[in-house]
């Protein structure tokens, strides 16, 4: 066998070559999306004048969600953007480039300095803004012509602000609400009407005992668990005169004595209804409004969810095989009415971007003027206060008719004015953790309200200092 | 100096100079080799050592990403082991697994060799049908493992219930049960391990077992006294390759944590089961650099690990001459 000899010139010539190559290539791809869906870039709107290279502006958009249906909903708001300003052309990503943690891969982008112009958020903007990451858009509401600063839900914007500086727009403002089952209240004799549901904690806990039916060591139906969600303890801990973070004096209130109190009320419900075994009403399943949950399954008729969850066509009456409605928390022994929390998604610039006004003009349109396209599908409360009144979610209005939806789209709409304070903590993911831990022991009885409330507070409150102080 | 200046004049090349001529022929033939490793030289230095050189720099600093390093010495490593509330129990956590899973899956992967060892019609498929599981995606099997160890509708606890036991464990749902579940969960991708130990048994001469059934000696004696002494360079293998897997343990306890009803901590993925009962080390590492932002304390956990890592394989490195035997090192 011969072997070719390859003279070293060439041998370096093809090296050479094939690194000019890959590094072409590697510049080449580098801030372009992978192929998540159909994140091509937007093409202007048909009819639109042609726009010259010059007064063209390219924006590269993420959004956190990246699922198909999510993603076109966004492409068709992104396409209406497009008729308005046919010079801002914008490259969609769902799910940010090439999957992976959406957060992970912002975050690691904003440290590389290429990120998005602008981008979804599933996890506040303060945590981002606090360490600043985040371009400042005050000066850049107070001239827009919708997101001007008070056509916000307040305690929703405030999920945006760090110090008395805004960072982002909310793009919806989910509130929860407790869910029941109409059919099977008819069926054990009961009120049905929103009016009629459980108004405090004791009436709560005692239309959950009639639905609890044990036979043996088994829990046949169950009533209602309200540790289940811990994303919706926000609400209990308001709904009890609490609250778990106090932004405007920066600090933590987590064993605050109605959160001890409301602690310690679930510890006697757990006693009460559920022989105090946690480990095994959560081996049951998850007791949530999802699909899969016990609510749905009929195990039992009482829940708690998002505004959301009314939306998803499973919540078809017809799907479900039983009417639903739903209701306010109840209210605690320490509090004086009840309240909700709300879940937002939002939207923010990446610091350092190129097209500061150009960028905030899109994420403008798509939390104002453009979310309607979204809430058609989703029922995902706006934030934006002149969101027109006359759009209803038609998944909704399928799933429950016409005038129950506009009932229920009210009733969350409403309820937002009694939203507590949440997702304002620098440290918010931290401080989660750590409230969440505490509720984890004290219903595994590992220790005691007081214990574990103590312990959390003084963790959270040092990190949060900590923070602060390194900022 | 003389005689060196007298052969310089006469042409005859110096020491010196015949050491260059020898360097440069040298390169001159290995430049190919050395260019066509050039790419991984490149991709070793730049992914892997820098990297690593950069995050020992970052365990002595505060560092959040979005903002440089601000130096603080050994204050990272001094909150770990004194003010973080669940540095420890990640600690335990993974050495709970791992000090169950190790041995389990090289004595699980063990068996499986030697069952796979045998010669009958179609060892082959079932080679193949027990390696499978090794090749798929963590995260898929985690879920697949889900379903199985469902509390109410898994298959497991289905059969369970059927053989009298009337409240099964709740598995994730247990602090009790969750690493139990998640070990189990790590026995069903033995295949690779397996595959070693299979490879390892063929290389063990079969005149040994001739020889041994002709004076005889039983199977169990054969698997004491050959099997295992000649598989002890395989074993040790496996056994740091293990010990390494099972402090990296990350996916399943990430899927499986993270939504545990009633324990779990709700949306958010690292929630690390009921009583943080599958907060493993790599979790809580992972939790901190990219939840809670902290990256610097994260790479003094990550460094924390590669010692501890290091530590071990070197003990174990040191142990080994006692019980693994190399058949090449005995004197004749």
């Amino acid at each position: 066998m011969t072997q070719e000899r390859l003279s070293r010139r060439a041998l370096l010539k093809g090296m050479g070559g094939g690194m000019a190559v890959l590094a072409l290539a590697a510049c080449a791809s580098a801030g372009q999306p992978a192929p998540v869906s159909e994140s091509a870039e937007a093409t202007p709107a048909e009819g639109a004048p042609p726009v010259a290279p010059a007064e063209r502006v390219d924006l590269v958009m993420w959004t956190a969600w990246g699922g198909q249906d999510d993603v076109d909903r966004v492409r068709i708001i992104l396409d209406e953007f497009q008729e308005l300003h046919p010079g801002i052309m914008v490259e969609l990503t769902g799910g940010g480039p090439g999957g992976g943690d959406y957060n992970e891969l912002l975050l690691t982008r904003i440290a590389a300095g290429n990120a998005p112009d602008v981008a979804s958020l599933f996890t506040p903007p303060v945590g981002f803004a606090a360490r600043g990451s985040l371009d400042v858009i005050d000066e850049l509401m107070a001239t827009a012509e919708y997101a001007r600063p008070d056509k916000f839900w307040q305690p929703v914007l405030d999920t945006c602000k760090f110090r008395g500086k805004t960072y982002g727009l909310p793009f919806s403002a989910a509130s929860y609400g407790m869910f029941y089952n109409v059919d099977w209240f008819e069926e054990a004799g009961l009120p049905t009407d929103r009016e009629s549901f459980p108004q405090t904690f004791d009436e709560l806990r005692a239309l959950s005992a009639q639905f609890v039916a044990w036979e043996g060591d088994e829990l046949k139906t169950g009533g209602f668990v309200p540790w289940s969600e811990l994303w919706t303890s926000p609400a209990w801990s308001g709904c009890n005169g609490a609250q778990w973070f106090d932004s405007r004096n920066e600090q933590y209130t987590i064993n605050d004595p109605g959160n001890i109190a409301l602690l310690q009320y679930w510890v006697g419900w757990l006693d009460e209804q559920y022989r105090g075994d946690v480990e095994y009403i959560a081996s049951l399943g998850a007791w949530h409004t999802g699909q899969d949950g016990n609510w749905f399954q009929k195990v039992t008729p009482l829940s708690q969810g998002g505004a959301w969850n009314t939306s998803y066509s499973y919540m078809k009456y017809e799907t479900a095989g039983f009417r639903w409605d739903v209701a306010k928390f109840p209210v605690g022994p320490d509090g004086e009415k009840s309240r909700t929390a709300f879940w937002p998604n939002w939207f923010a610039m990446p610091i350092g971007g190129p097209h500061r006004t150009e960028s905030f003009l899109l994420m403008e349109y798509m939390c104002t003027v453009g979310m309607p396209t979204w809430y058609a599908e989703v029922f995902d409360t706006p934030a934006w206060l002149d969101f027109p009144d006359d759009v209803i979610t038609q998944n909704l209005i399928d799933n429950v008719g016409a005038d129950k939806a506009l009932e229920m789209h009210n009733f969350f709409i409403d309820y937002l004015e009694d939203a507590v304070e949440v997702w304002t903590s620098p440290i918010e993911d931290f401080g989660t953790d750590q409230i969440n831990r505490a509720i984890d022991q004290v219903m595994h009885k590992v220790k005691t309200p007081q214990e574990a409330l103590d312990e959390a507070q003084q963790i959270a409150q040092t990190r949060l200092e900590e923070t602060l102080r390194s900022l | 100096m003389i005689e060196a200046e007298a052969q310089a004049r006469a042409g005859v090349p110096t020491d010196r100079a015949r050491l260059g001529q020898r360097r440069a022929r040298l390169l001159r033939q290995n430049v190919k080799g050395y260019a066509f490793i050039s790419p991984w030289i490149i991709g070793l230095l730049v992914f892997s050592a820098y990297p690593v050189l950069a995050s020992f720099y970052f365990s002595f600093t505060k560092y959040t990403v979005l903002k440089p390093p601000v130096w603080i010495g050994v204050a990272n490593y001094a909150n770990m082991v004194t003010q973080d509330p669940v540095y420890w129990k990640s600690v335990s956590n993974t050495l709970y697994y791992g000090l169950i899973s190790v041995p389990l899956g090289l004595a699980f992967s063990l068996f499986l060799a030697l069952v796979l060892n045998q010669a009958v019609v179609g060892i082959g498929v079932y080679r193949t049908v027990y390696y499978l599981p090794a090749i798929m995606p963590p995260v898929a099997a985690t879920l697949l493992w889900m379903l199985l160890l469902d509390p109410g509708n898994g298959l497991v606890n289905s059969g369970l219930r059927s053989l009298g036991i009337g409240r099964p464990p709740g598995w994730f749902s247990e602090a009790a049960w969750a690493k139990p579940a998640l070990i189990i969960m790590s026995l069903w991708g033995s295949g690779g391990t397996m595959l070693i130990f299979l490879a390892g048994l063929k290389d063990i001469p079969k005149t040994y077992y001739e020889a041994a059934e002709i004076d005889g000696a039983s199977a169990w004696y054969r698997l004491l006294n050959i099997t295992l002494p000649l598989l002890t360079p395989v074993i040790f293998f496996n056994l740091i390759m293990g010990i390494i897997g099972s402090f990296g343990v990350f996916t399943s306890a990430y899927i499986a944590g993270g939504s545990s009803s009633g324990g779990g901590y709700g949306p958010g993925g690292t929630a690390g089961g009921p009583l943080d009962s599958m907060l493993m080390y790599m979790l809580l590492l992972y939790r901190n650099a990219f939840r809670y932002f902290e990256m610097g304390y994260a790479s003094a956990m990550a460094v924390t690990m590669f010692v501890a890592i290091l530590s071990l394989t070197l003990v174990l490195l040191k142990t080994s001459g006692r019980w693994v035997y190399y058949e090449a090192a005995v004197p004749s």
